[in-house]
C-alpha cells in the first residue's frame, strides 16, 4: 500500500511540475490575457503567440489565456484584488487613461525601442500617453460609426446615400417596409460621435466642471432621434446590440444601419455574398458636414505587478512595434476593418496588401478617419445620462429640452459628489 | 427532568457533543460571513484601490451612494417587483395548493410534477424562454401580430410591459416550489379542526377563514420572507432580459452594484458600500414582513 501510494505521489510531482521544468529550459514564461472577438481575432493572437515562442531569439515563452469579454470586467477585479494579475492584457483607449491613473499599469518609455515610438501616428500617442508617460504601445484604430447600407435598394428606389439627417430620414421612410426596416439608430455607447458631431463639444465642459449639454446642437440631435422612433422609421427595440449591428443589412432586417468598422470582418466572413451589395459612408450630419466619429481600439499594457515585464514587453514589441508586416498581417486577417497606429505599417498595407483596391478600407480612410476623435473618458455615469435623456424622450414622451435638463442636473450632481473637476486626468 | 443549573453526567455528555457538532458550522460561518462582513464593513469606510493604498473617508462612499439617482432608481423599481410579484406569488400559490388539496389522487400526483417543472429551470433558460415568446424580432406573439396584419409590440420599449414579464417570469419559475409549501401547509391542518368545526355548524368561509387561514400563518411567513428577500435580490432575468432598460427602468439594485464593481469609476469602497446598504434594506423588509404576519406557534402545542 506504501508502495502504491508512493508512486502516486511521485507521479503528481512529476505531472505537476512538468510544465515548470520545460519553462526553465532557457525560457521564462509571461502570461497574456487576451478577450475572445472574432474567430478570425483568436486565430491571428494563436498563430502569433506560436510563431513567437517557436522562435529560438526568444527568451521569453507567452503563456496566453482567452478571456469572454462578459467575464471580462469581473475577472480583472477579482484578479487585482487576490494579486493574480497577468502580466499582460489587452485594454481599450478609453479604459487605458484610468487603469494609468489608478496605478494599475506601468509605463512602457523605456521597455520599448525608441524607433518604435517614433513611428507612430502623433495623434495615436496621445490616446495612449498620460501624465506625459506611455502606457502601452498601440495595435490597431477602429471608427466607432460607419454607416452600412444597402446599395441595391437605394438604387430600386433612385435614392441617394444619404448625407442630412433630412435626406436619413427620408431615405428610411421610403426604404421602410412590411418586412424591412428603413434603417436602425440604438443609442448606446457609440452615441459618442453623434453628440460631439451634433454640439461640436462633449456633453460635459472642457475642465469637467459642469455639463454642457443643453445648446441648439444637442436638442436638434435629440429631436432627430425622437422623430425616427416617432415615425417607426427605425425598430423599437434594437433588433441586435450596436457592436453586432452590421449584419442587419446583410440578413435583409434593415436597408441602413450603424456600427463600428468592426463589422466589416462580420460581413466579410458571415455574408460574403452580400457584400457586392453593401456600400459602407460616414454617418449623416444635420447641415451634411463630416461626421466625428469617435476612435478607439485595443492593445496590451503591462500589469504594475507584473512579474516579467521586460518579458511582456519584448512581445509587445516583437507583435506590434518591429516588423511592418508582422503587425500588417492583423490588418489583412480583419479584411481591412481596422486601422493602423503605425506609418511604416500604413505604407506596407498601401503597397504590398490588397488594402490599396478595398473599396470599403478607402472610403472609411478618406472619409471618416481624417475627421475622427479620440473617444472621451470622463466616467461612463456622465454617458449613461446622455442616453437616459435620449431613451426619456423615444419612450417617455419627454422633450428633448426637458431630457437634456434632467440629465444636465443629473451631470452636475454626480460633478459635485464625486469632486469631478479635480479627477481630470493631464 | 433536571432542576435549573444542574445537569447530570449524560446531559453534560449529550451539550458536550451537541457543541462538538456545531463547531464546524460556527466556523464556516465565521469564515465565510462573519469575516468577509466584518472586511466590507472596514472596505466600505475606504477609498479601497486594489494596487494603491486605500486612504479613510468616513461615511462618504455611504452618502455617494444614496445620493446616485441610479441607485435610487433601483431601489424603486426593486420595490414595484415586490409588490409586483409576492402578494400575487401569495395568493396565486395558496389557491393553487387549496385545488391541489381537493385533486384526486390521480391528477394531483400529475399537477404536482407539471408545476413544478419550471422550478428547475434556470433563471438563464427561463429568461430565454420568456425572449422567445416576447422578443420584438422573433418573438411567437410578434410573429402572430405580424401574421395578423398588425405591427410588433416592442414589449421591452415600455416600461410597466417589460416590468410585468419580469415578474411574471420570476413568478413562473417560483410557482412550483412555493405551491407545494403551502400545500403541505394545507396537509398539516389536523383533519379533527373542521370536523369539530362541523360539529359546531360552521360554514366553508367560516372555516377558510377560522381555520385555514390562521392555521396557514408559519407557512405564509415562510413563503413571504422567501419571497421577498428573493425578490430584492433580483438580478438574472432583468439582467437578461432588459439589461436594466427602457431607461433603466428595470435596473434592480443587485444590477447597479454589480455594474459598479466591474466600472473603473467608482472606488470598490463605494461598491461595497453600496451592498452593505442593500443588505440593510432586505433585513428590514424582511423583519417588516416578519411583523406584518405575527408569527406564532401553532395551535396544536
Amino acid at each position: 500500500m506504501k508502495r502504491i501510494l508512493a508512486v502516486i505521489l511521485v507521479a503528481v510531482l512529476a505531472i505537476t511540475l512538468m510544465p515548470a521544468a520545460f519553462a526553465a529550459e532557457g525560457k521564462t514564461e509571461v502570461v497574456l490575457w487576451n478577450q475572445i472577438f472574432e474567430d478570425w481575432n483568436r486565430a491571428w493572437s494563436e498563430k502569433m503567440v506560436e510563431e513567437f515562442n517557436s522562435d529560438p531569439n526568444q527568451k521569453y515563452t507567452i503563456k496566453q489565456e482567452f478571456v469572454d469579454g462578459a467575464a471580462w470586467d469581473e475577472k480583472v477585479a477579482a484578479a487585482r484584488a487576490a494579486n493574480v494579475m497577468p502580466d499582460m492584457f489587452l485594454v481599450n483607449y478609453s479604459n487605458l487613461k484610468w487603469n494609468a491613473v489608478d496605478n494599475y499599469i506601468q509605463p512602457l518609455d523605456d521597455l520599448i525601442p525608441q524607433a518604435a515610438w517614433d513611428d507612430l501616428h502623433d495623434n495615436v500617442k496621445e490616446m495612449i500617453t498620460v501624465n506625459g508617460k506611455k502606457f502601452a504601445y498601440p495595435m490597431m484604430l477602429e471608427p466607432a460609426v460607419v454607416m452600412y447600407y444597402r446599395k441595391d435598394l437605394l438604387a430600386e428606389k433612385n435614392l441617394e446615400v444619404p448625407k442630412t439627417w433630412e435626406e436619413f430620414i427620408n431615405v428610411a421612410k421610403e426604404l421602410t417596409t412590411n418586412d424591412m426596416y428603413g434603417a436602425t439608430m440604438n443609442y448606446e455607447w457609440s452615441m459618442w460621435g453623434w453628440e460631439y458631431t451634433a454640439a461640436g463639444h462633449w456633453p460635459i465642459a472642457d475642465d469637467w466642471a459642469s455639463a454642457n449639454n443643453q445648446d441648439q446642437g444637442y436638442i436638434d440631435l435629440l429631436t432627430f432621434i425622437g422623430d425616427l422612433y416617432a415615425n417607426e422609421y427605425v425598430p423599437l427595440q434594437p433588433l441586435e446590440g450596436y457592436n453586432g449591428s452590421a449584419r442587419l443589412v446583410a440578413d435583409d432586417s434593415v436597408a441602413i444601419t450603424f456600427s463600428g468598422s468592426w463589422g466589416i470582418a462580420a460581413i466579410m466572413n458571415d455574408f460574403p455574398e452580400m457584400a457586392e451589395k453593401i456600400g459602407v459612408a460616414a454617418a449623416p450630419t444635420k447641415d451634411g458636414s463630416p461626421f466625428k466619429s469617435t476612435v478607439g481600439g485595443w492593445t496590451y499594457v503591462i500589469d504594475a505587478k507584473a512579474r516579467q515585464p521586460e518579458g511582456a514587453a519584448a512581445f509587445i514589441h516583437w507583435l506590434l512595434g518591429d516588423e511592418p508586416a508582422r503587425t500588417a498581417s492583423f490588418f489583412e486577417a480583419a479584411n481591412f476593418s481596422k486601422y493602423s497606429a503605425r506609418k511604416s505599417v500604413d505604407e506596407y498595407l498601401a503597397t504590398e496588401t490588397a488594402a490599396k483596391d478595398d473599396q470599403w478600407m478607402q472610403t472609411i480612410s478618406q472619409d471618416i478617419i481624417p475627421h475622427a476623435i479620440a473617444e472621451p473618458i470622463y466616467a461612463w455615469d456622465i454617458s449613461a445620462q446622455m442616453l437616459t435623456a435620449i431613451g426619456e424622450v423615444v419612450t417617455a414622451g419627454l422633450t428633448p429640452e426637458e431630457a437634456l435638463a434632467n440629465a444636465a442636473e443629473q451631470i452636475n450632481q454626480f460633478i459635485q459628489n464625486n469632486n469631478y473637476a479635480e479627477k481630470k486626468p493631464d | 427532568m433536571s432542576t435549573k443549573g444542574y445537569h447530570s453526567p449524560t446531559q453534560r455528555m449529550d451539550l458536550r457533543t451537541g457543541y462538538l457538532m456545531i463547531i464546524p458550522s460556527l466556523v464556516a460561518l465565521f469564515i465565510f460571513v462573519y469575516i468577509p462582513l466584518f472586511m466590507a464593513l472596514e472596505k466600505s469606510f475606504t477609498n479601497w484601490n486594489f494596487y494603491g493604498t486605500s486612504e479613510p473617508v468616513g461615511f462618504r462612499n455611504f452618502e455617494l451612494v444614496l445620493q446616485n439617482q441610479l441607485f435610487r432608481k433601483s431601489i424603486g423599481n426593486i420595490l414595484w417587483f415586490v409588490l409586483m410579484i409576492i402578494p400575487a406569488q401569495m395568493l396565486l400559490t395558496f389557491l393553487f395548493a387549496h385545488a391541489l388539496k381537493g385533486m384526486s389522487t390521480r391528477l394531483g400526483p400529475f399537477a404536482k410534477t407539471s408545476v413544478y417543472v419550471p422550478t428547475v429551470i434556470s433563471g438563464i433558460v427561463a429568461s430565454v424562454i420568456f425572449l422567445f415568446i416576447f422578443n420584438y424580432q422573433g418573438g411567437i406573439i410578434n410573429f402572430l401580430v405580424r401574421q395578423l396584419g398588425m405591427k410588433r409590440i416592442a414589449f421591452f420599449n415600455d416600461p410597466w410591459l417589460a416590468r410585468g414579464i419580469i415578474a411574471i417570469t420570476s413568478m413562473w419559475m417560483g410557482f412550483g416550489s412555493l405551491s407545494l409549501i403551502m400545500y403541505a401547509g394545507l396537509m398539516n391542518i389536523p383533519v379533527s379542526y373542521y370536523e369539530a368545526a362541523e360539529v359546531d355548524g360552521a360554514n366553508t368561509l367560516q372555516k377558510f377563514l377560522r381555520i385555514t387561514i390562521p392555521s396557514m400563518k408559519n407557512v405564509f411567513i415562510l413563503v413571504a420572507i422567501n419571497l421577498t428577500t428573493g425578490t430584492l435580490q433580483m438580478f438574472d432575468l432583468p439582467y437578461l432580459m432588459t439589461g436594466g432598460n427602457p431607461v433603466n427602468n428595470t435596473l434592480t439594485p443587485m444590477m447597479y452594484i454589480y455594474n459598479n464593481f466591474k466600472s473603473a469609476d467608482y472606488s470598490m469602497g463605494y461598491t461595497v458600500a453600496a451592498a452593505l446598504l442593500m443588505m440593510l434594506v432586505i433585513g428590514t423588509l424582511s423583519s417588516f414582513v416578519f411583523r406584518l404576519i405575527r408569527s406564532e406557534k401553532s395551535q396544536d402545542e
